[in-house]
């Protein structure tokens, strides 16, 4: 009888795996891996609809091994089921028809979050790349995801995640490129582009950071503006951010700070606001009800081309500080000043 | 007692008589290879249970192994890497170290997997402080332990890059570091090493704690969540700290007993302050640190600390953007001589932007108040 059970316990897997190189099982068609391990393609899967791998156990490895999975119908290519974590997914390609999501976790932010890691994914062609419900940790490394019809990267959060996201492309978002409700976020040398189809949603941001702590380095983020959307390259709802060395070009605004004690220092941006009057501002500090934006410090940026003011302080922003930035062709001023007691630390050009 | 072998397992894991049959009728699918020792592709050697390694070579896990013996992997080999596949090194103990290293192990690497459970993942002792042991820990998981993850001692070089480290010191309090290493005092050359690129969350101790004077060793782009002790603690010197987030509304930030620390582009958003800076021991009191661009938002709960307390000599204290401190956003003590600070964002901070109890510290410049 313990026989018997073992074999049919196994059933659901041999229909789908087998034993590859080194202990690794093999996937060869749409299935549910339901226990820890280390799995490989080898082969492509492609469905007409639904999920098309489900992965219901924690601690697994999926190695797509060149593969890809694709779809023609709507559904997860990836889907983790609920409740289960520590996955990594890397080297294949996830491959849609701008209704299917690449990869998808947590029915809810109230869903157990999830570590996950993927690294050398192409994925290209979906509505989300990752859509994330319940995030702890999550690292994306040198993948590119293309063509997203809606966010690339969508990560919500009821706790405090982290993590990383280096080395990697999020082009073609239609809406956002990349939407974090995460605090401790590293995003480091990635190329980011939005490219709104137009009339659809009023702000498209490159990266929106919602959480506080976090480091924006050494990015490069683009948008094709399209009227009437409007588009931001990073938008700041955390506080404490450390943005640095970013290039950002063709936004309605560079860079908006909703958010406190931010350092923006290095940045070079330029070509803001070609897409409308209401818009056109190298960095705009700009508080949130209950967020005062305050107490910034906003240095040795080139701002270039702006439609309207390098710097913008919308009123009540309070006690920020700017020096050392160097600001060309504002179509209305360098810095325009609503709020109270931010303060010109000398230097500026 | 262990028994080395030359090539691969010592043993094979039990295997329960279910599942014996189902590997039998799994055969044809190669999963039989599974209970065997062989050679996988490309000459590596595979491994299915506790080891002993006494061979340079290129090892790599079959399976999962699931083990109550100390330690479950021994390396007594200089040339080796053991490669996880993406499989688990379970203890299913509160003792015993998954992966030890002997001293004097020359260009050793473990990668690519998880480790649980035991008290510790990866370990070398060594009392000999002129050891040649190189070591490159990449690519793991590690996670429910007793005591502290990777504890790493008078290694020539080491390096720990892209590891995630959960819940260490289950033990008690402050029962466990993340990352702990320790250079020889009197060591005749100094040890260099990274720490790059990991990600530590509910360590109940110190999050990367390093001892002893370093020739070269990168603290970089790390993450520390949920630290209980300190995020770290540095005690002698040679370190560069930078761009790592430091985040979670509980523990301290960074302590230094430590000279030519270089701690840049830091992000402290949780901790109750960002660094508390004393001497390395010599007189008169050095510190000689470099602390830059960092940027701290303490926890709203804290009281009584300043964001940046320092009690040693000649530093710089430049470019940093300090906000909502309940103290003082820079402290200098008595002890603390001949420190310079320029150019730092010092506003809101309940207990006033400098307190200067020190002699010889100067304000260069360029500080917005």
């Amino acid at each position: 009888m313990r026989c018997l059970l073992a074999i049919v316990a196994l059933l659901p897997l041999l229909s789908g795996t087998a034993a590859a190189d080194e202990g690794r099982t093999a996937i060869f068609q749409p299935g549910t891996i339901d226990r820890p391990g280390s799995y490989v393609l080898n082969r492509d899967i492609v469905v007409a609809g639904g999920d098309a791998i489900v992965i219901r156990a924690s601690q697994v490895d999926l190695d797509l091994n060149g593969y890809a999975i694709r779809s023609t119908g709507g559904g997860a290519l990836i889907q983790i089921a609920d409740g289960f974590s520590s996955i990594r997914i890397r080297n294949g390609r996830l491959l849609g028809n701008d209704e299917v999501v690449a990869i998808a976790y947590g029915s809810s932010e109230q869903a157990p979050p999830i570590t996950l890691r993927l690294e050398d994914l192409e994925v290209d062609g979906n509505l989300f790349g990752v859509f994330l419900g319940s995030a702890a940790v999550l690292d994306i490394t040198s993948c590119d995801i293309l063509r997203c019809a809606d966010t690339c990267v969508l990560s919500f959060s009821a706790v405090e995640p982290t993590g990383r996201i280096v080395d990697s492309r999020f082009a073609q978002a239609q809406y956002n490129g990349l939407h974090l409700v995460q605090g401790g976020m590293e995003l480091r040398g990635n190329i980011i582009s939005t490219e709104p189809q137009s009339y659809q949603r009023d702000q498209r941001v490159g990266a929106r950071i919602i959480g506080h702590g976090g480091i924006l380095d050494g990015n490069l983020v683009a948008s094709i503006d399209q009227p009437p959307d409007r588009t931001a390259g990073v938008e700041l709802f955390a506080s404490g951010i450390l943005m640095t060395n970013n290039v950002l070009d063709r936004h309605s605004t560079g860079v908006i700070v909703h958010s406190n004690g931010n350092r923006i220092a290095g940045n070079v941006i330029r070509r803001s606001g070609f897409n409308g009057v209401d818009d056109g501002n190298g960095i705009d500090v700009w508080n949130l009800p209950g967020d005062p934006a305050a107490g910034n410090l906003i240095e040795v940026n080139l701002i270039d081309e702006s439609l309207q003011c390098a710097l913008n302080f919308s009123p009540p922003s309070a006690d920020n500080a700017f020096r050392g930035n160097m600001r060309f062709a504002s179509g209305v001023a360098p810095v325009c000043d609503g709020g109270n007691g931010n303060t010109d630390a000398g230097g500026n050009l | 007692m262990r028994q080395p072998v030359r090539i691969a397992a010592r043993r094979a894991p039990r295997v329960p008589a279910p599942m014996r049959i189902a590997v039998l009728v799994l055969a044809p699918l190669g999963i039989a290879s599974l209970a065997t020792d062989a050679l996988a592709d490309e000459s590596r050697t595979m491994l299915i249970g506790p080891t002993t390694i006494i061979q340079p070579g290129h090892y790599v896990l079959a399976a999962d192994i699931e083990a109550a013996v100390d330690p479950v992997i021994l390396i007594q080999s200089d040339l080796v890497t053991l490669d996880l596949n993406g499989h688990a090194i379970r203890i299913p103990a509160t003792t015993g170290v998954a992966v030890t290293i002997q001293e004097n192990a020359r260009s050793i690497r473990i990668r690519n997997g998880r480790i649980s459970g035991g008290s510790s993942a990866v370990r070398h002792l060594a009392s000999n402080p002129a050891s040649e042991t190189t070591v490159v820990l990449e690519d793991l998981e590690i996670t429910d332990l007793q005591g502290a993850a990777i504890l790493i001692q008078n290694a020539r070089s080491v390096d720990v890059l892209r590891c995630a480290i959960r819940r260490t010191g289950q033990i008690g309090l402050f029962g466990g570091e993340g990352i702990s290493l320790v250079a020889a005092p009197g060591g005749q050359v100094p040890p260099t090493g990274r720490v790059e690129y990991n990600d530590l969350r509910e360590i109940n101790g110190v999050g990367i704690a390093i001892s002893g004077t370093f020739a070269s060793l990168q603290v970089r782009r790390n993450t520390l969540v949920e630290i209980q002790d300190y995020r770290m603690t540095i005690a002698g010197g040679g370190v560069r700290v930078e761009g790592n987030t430091f985040i979670g509304n509980n523990g301290l930030g960074l302590f230094l007993n430590a000279s030519g620390v270089d701690l840049v582009d830091n992000v402290f958003n949780g901790p109750c302050f960002m660094a508390q800076i004393y001497p390395d021991g010599s007189t008169p009191p050095l510190g000689s640190n470099r602390i830059t661009g960092n940027v701290l938002i303490p926890n709203p709960a804290c009281s009584g600390f300043d964001a940046l307390g320092v009690f040693s000599s000649r530093n710089l204290i430049e470019n940093n953007q300090i906000r909502g401190s309940a103290g003082c956003a820079l402290r200098f003590g008595p002890a603390a001589t001949s420190n310079s600070y320029r150019g730092n964002m010092l506003r809101m901070n309940a207990g006033g932007a400098v307190c200067n109890s020190g002699t010889g510290n100067t304000d260069d410049g360029s500080n917005i108040y």
